[in-house]
């Protein structure tokens, strides 16, 4: 059960023990559990997780874009004091793409291939206010010229697959900043790009939302990404928060094994041979049947009978830097076995140059 | 709407997000070894018995697929069984014409044959008319749908017009010739309706290959040399045997309506061999004084084709991964 | 463009001629002797002064590559002449071909309509009874073979009807085609429709089927693509996503076997022009081959396969204006 946290009123997004779970042909799918996160005006918030964690499923839900039937959803989303769960479609319909924007993954399946660039943004334009058709296709112009696309009088009237995979990408941030949404929620907006590409899209998409003011969701399986971005961090699994905090906090002092495991199993150039890569053993949970108690246990190194690991559901607490692990004793441990490893090899390296 | 299970399909596609580089090892964790053993890797994807399992499972739960397996069954079993619990079609009784009674469940045609037995007799001419045309068409179809799909060059340029050839010419030229050519009767019937089946599947066929042929883990095989036979066999093949499968189960529908047109025309089976076909078109004269002549026959014929289409149906449903 | 037009046509070209070497050597593969069967007919024994007179008359003495090319310049020019009635070749295209287009027409209209139309509502009530209702309909209708719905409904409208006094609306006369009123060509008097309404119908009845299921199909599929999902988050009202973004991509496939159909019904209709007595090309044909009317035949096999082969090339260029991702050959 969530601790109940006070939401003030004018808490610009603020989700509320969400749960999310889907009807199939082979039983509920608990995609989310329980997960509490707020977002405060203008600021940039990461989330990351392994496909399967949910963490997609929870911000398509803040928009109502799960349909209805085999969906079932409870909790509560506060946007500026407004819940969302219970809004009727009409209203949803005016808070998506002008109050709070999405942007999705592949922008080559993502846009609508038989409609041009700029008919695609015109029509968001146009489904939020009233402007004329020439006013509208000035201002999609205008988006296009300020994501950076060379000669924006010309791409308006070609079609997605007309433009390369990162200019597409820049088009659907055009899309999305369109009606100067205050929240802009970008689900892996990157995956589908090549590296070079990764980082000019992801500073634009940053700077872009800065300028409006707008807040950012970051949602990314990729941790080297949220670096150099976000302000705060919710690392997911299986469908709930594992770990949240300022990104610093938690990239320098991680206090949840599968944070540490995540941090861990990035590439390490300087690492010799077999300490090159150092995954997290097993598997993602099935959300078909997820394990009893904390979820990640039968991943954990430090997981124990007599701590609840296998019975009890931890818990974030919904402010500061806080890790849902009962274990928070022994988690020192792994830290510290953590910086040995690192001063061994650490150590290596400089042997190996020396040679 | 993502679903969870797609997010983990698509994590696990080989293809999916392509990128190698610091920070995209997250990923990692649930493949779980620092390299990839590519046949191991390459198995799981292709079809495993989980997938035949999956769609079996999907199909049971399909009713009118199941409606029409039962059909089918059923009809089979008319097919086998019938001809030994009925009396011998040809015999003629006394009374012509006469309408069903507990002697005759059918009743009797104009020349006072029991209909029961012949439409019985009819179904099972229609079932094995229809498999053999099946079994026949398919092979030529599956053989040269995949030289051309996967040699590609002149020879599927050769053959593709070739069958764009085919399917211009008009159907009933060619039953005509075949038929003047091989008399009329079954071996022509199902020389001809095979001649004309197989242009479908040679290009369904095709098609399978040139789609597969581009994924990347054929790709990925032919990099690490598995040889050609081999590819097409275990990771090709298994992808076209879907459309095939359900493709076959249609064309034997198919098939049997085909047979029984020509027959009704006049230039398929011939009488007095039973043909539900043919039996209808006898039926027509007569069915003002003498409906179920043309009632039992008609069922038959739709029963047996209804059945092969919604198993046919129910085979392209169940192996459709796409779920919403 | 042009290119692609011009190499397009040009295979065209070739196909046909493909196909008349294909029934020319068709004809002559066949047992027995074609003069002969034109002297009698088989079983009847003529006397051979008859039968040379007539293998003369026809020029069927001469060598085979001359006949062939004879009969090609016939059939091009469309000059030849029947054999059985000497009536001309070109007379009989003017009359069966515009029947023929005009029931495939409304066949087409009929078929579209109802066809997606059901196909659009069988998606949007995925799963319900009307769902279920369509599926069972089109499995049925694929399965009845045509000869047996066009006997049902003609003995119900144009024999049953007046035999039990039924209202007079519901009367249909039963066969062949009325008086030759038609507007702009294609729309038929209503003394007309009365005549054209069944066959249409028949003739509609199994490409319904398949057009319904195919966009259902296809509804369900680009109503949970990833375009829609954005046009749903950007917060376009549904009616706009349904028909701008769904429907719209949708109906792609769906047009493309439309149009290939209609190539299929103007030629392939022979079962319902048959049963109805309707006067079209592909009736004409089977009568011809059935007779070994040589260049009937032939002339008019070639113009099916024209009308057929032209109705593909246009799906073909249509294709290009309906999915922009096809404009540009070897983009990715």
């Amino acid at each position: 059960m969530a601790v109940p946290s006070p939401s003030p009123a004018d808490a610009f997004l603020h989700i509320d023990d969400l749960q999310v779970g889907f009807d199939t042909e082979d039983g509920l799918v608990q995609a989310v559990r329980g997960v509490d996160l707020s977002i405060d005006r203008g600021e940039v918030v990461a989330v990351v997780g392994e496909s399967g964690s949910g963490k997609s499923v929870t911000f398509l839900a803040v928009l109502g874009l799960h349909p209805e039937h085999h969906t079932q959803l409870s909790g509560r989303i506060s946007w500026q004091g407004e819940d969302l769960v219970t809004a009727d479609e009409d209203r949803l319909r005016s808070v998506r793409g002008a109050e709070i924007s999405m942007i999705f993954q592949d922008p080559l399946t993502a846009l609508n291939p038989v409609h041009t660039v700029g008919k695609q943004i015109t029509e968001t334009i146009r489904a939020h206010e009233n402007t004329s058709k020439q006013d509208a296709k000035a201002r999609a112009v205008d988006l296009l010229g300020l994501v950076g696309i060379p000669q924006p009088q010309r791409r308006v009237d070609m079609y997605p697959h007309e433009f390369s995979g990162g200019m597409r990408q820049r088009a659907m941030i055009a899309m999305a900043l369109s009606c100067e949404p205050e929240l802009v929620i970008a689900d892996e907006p990157t995956t589908a790009l090549d590296v070079t590409v990764q980082a000019q899209v992801l500073e634009l998409l940053l700077s872009k939302t800065r300028e409006v003011g707008a807040g950012l969701v970051l949602i990314t399986h990729d941790l080297g990404v949220v670096a150099g971005m976000a302000d705060r961090v919710a690392v997911m699994y299986a469908g709930r928060i594992a770990e949240r905090g300022e990104i610093h906090e938690v990239f320098e002092g991680p206090r949840h094994p599968y944070t540490i495991g995540l941090l861990d199993s990035l590439p390490r150039v300087d690492a010799e041979g077999e300490e090159r890569l150092r995954p997290i053993g097993g598997q993602p949970p099935s959300m078909l049947h997820p394990p009893p108690g904390c979820a990640f246990h039968p991943r954990c190194r430090i997981a124990s009978e007599d701590y609840g690991c296998m019975r009890a559901i931890p818990e974030v607490v919904p402010h500061g830097h806080s890790a849902a692990c009962w274990r928070q004793d022994e988690v020192d441990v792994l830290l510290g076995s953590r910086a040995t490893r690192d001063a061994a090899s650490d150590a290596d390296a400089e042997a190996r140059e020396q040679q | 709407m993502t679903s969870p299970g797609d997010e983990l399909r698509r994590a696990g596609d080989l293809e999916g997000a392509g990128t190698v580089g610091y920070g995209s090892s997250v990923d990692l964790p649930h493949i779980g070894v620092a390299h990839v053993d590519a046949d191991l890797t390459l198995t799981e994807v292709g079809p495993s018995r989980s997938l035949m399992q999956d769609a079996w499972r999907r199909f049971r739960r399909n009713r009118l697929a199941m409606f029409g397996l039962g059909l089918v069954v059923f009809l089979l079993l008319v097919a086998i069984i019938g001809p030994f619990l009925v009396d011998d079609p040809s015999t003629l009784y006394p009374f012509a014409k006469e309408q069903p009674t507990n002697q005759h469940w059918f009743g009797t045609d104009e020349l006072g044959r029991d209909v029961l037995a012949r439409v019985v007799y009819g179904i099972r001419l229609s079932i094995v008319i229809g498999f053999m045309v099946a079994i026949i068409e398919s092979i030529i179809g599956i053989v040269v749908g995949s030289v051309s799909g996967w040699f590609g060059g002149f020879s599927d340029t050769l053959l593709m017009r070739f069958v764009d050839v085919m399917l211009g010419i008009p159907y009933l030229l060619l039953a005509f010739a075949l038929i003047a050519l091989l008399g009329k009767g079954v071996v022509a019937v199902i020389v001809t309706l095979a001649l004309t089946a197989w242009l479908q599947t040679a290009r369904s066929v095709r098609a399978g290959f040139i789609q597969t042929k581009e994924l990347e883990y054929v790709d990925a095989a032919r990099a690490m040399g598995v040889p050609q036979r081999r590819i097409i066999w275990r990771h090709i093949l298994p992808n076209v045997f879907q459309p095939i499968v359900v493709l076959i189960a249609v064309g034997i529908g198919a098939a049997i309506l085909g047979e029984a047109a020509l027959s009704f025309l006049g230039v398929g089976i011939q009488p007095p061999d039973p043909s539900l076909g043919l039996m209808i078109s006898e039926s027509q004269s007569h069915f003002s004084t003498a409906p179920w002549l043309l009632i039992f026959p008609g069922v038959a014929i739709v029963l047996t084709v209804l059945g092969f289409l919604l198993i046919g149906d129910g085979l392209r449903d169940a192996f459709d991964v796409k779920d919403t | 463009m042009t290119t692609f037009l011009i190499r397009r046509f040009g295979q065209l070209m070739f196909t046909l001629l493909a196909g008349y070497t294909l029934l020319f050597l068709l004809f002559f593969a066949l047992p027995g002797d074609p003069a002969r069967k034109l002297a009698g007919g088989e079983g009847r024994a003529a006397p051979p002064a008859v039968v040379e007179n007539i293998r003369v008359k026809y020029g069927l003495d001469k060598p085979i590559y001359e006949q062939y090319l004879v009969r090609l310049k016939e059939t091009v020019t469309l000059s030849g002449r029947s054999f059985k009635t000497q009536e001309s070749v070109r007379d009989m295209v003017a009359e069966r071909l515009p029947n023929s287009l005009r029931l495939a027409t409304w066949a087409i209209i009929i078929e579209s309509c109802v066809g997606i139309s059901l196909g659009v509502l069988s998606a949007r009530r995925r799963g319900s009874v009307s769902d279920a209702a369509t599926t069972i309909g089109a499995a049925l209708a694929g399965a009845i073979p045509v000869f047996i719905l066009a006997f049902l409904i003609r003995q119900v409208t144009g024999v049953y009807a007046f035999k039990h006094d039924w209202p007079e609306i519901l009367r249909f006369p039963p066969l062949g085609i009325g008086p030759d009123e038609w507007y702009l060509g294609i729309i038929p008097s209503l003394a007309q429709l009365e005549y054209l309404i069944q066959p249409a119908i028949v003739l509609a009845s199994v490409s319904t089927a398949i057009v319904a299921r195919l966009t259902r199909t296809t509804m369900l599929e680009a109503g949970s693509s990833d375009h829609v999902r954005t046009a749903r988050a950007k917060g376009l009202n549904s009616r706009t996503v349904v028909t701008r973004h769904t429907l719209r991509n949708a109906l792609i496939p769906v047009v493309t076997f439309i149009g290939i159909d209609f190539g299929t019904l103007v030629g392939f209709a022979v079962l319902t022009e048959t049963v109805f007595n309707w006067p079209g090309i592909g009736s004409k044909v089977a009568q011809a081959a059935a007779a070994s009317d040589f260049p009937v035949m032939l002339s008019l096999s070639m113009v099916v396969m024209l009308v057929y082969g032209l109705a593909n090339l246009a799906v073909d260029l249509s294709y290009a204006k309906l999915d922009p991702r096809i404009r540009f050959a070897g983009a990715k």
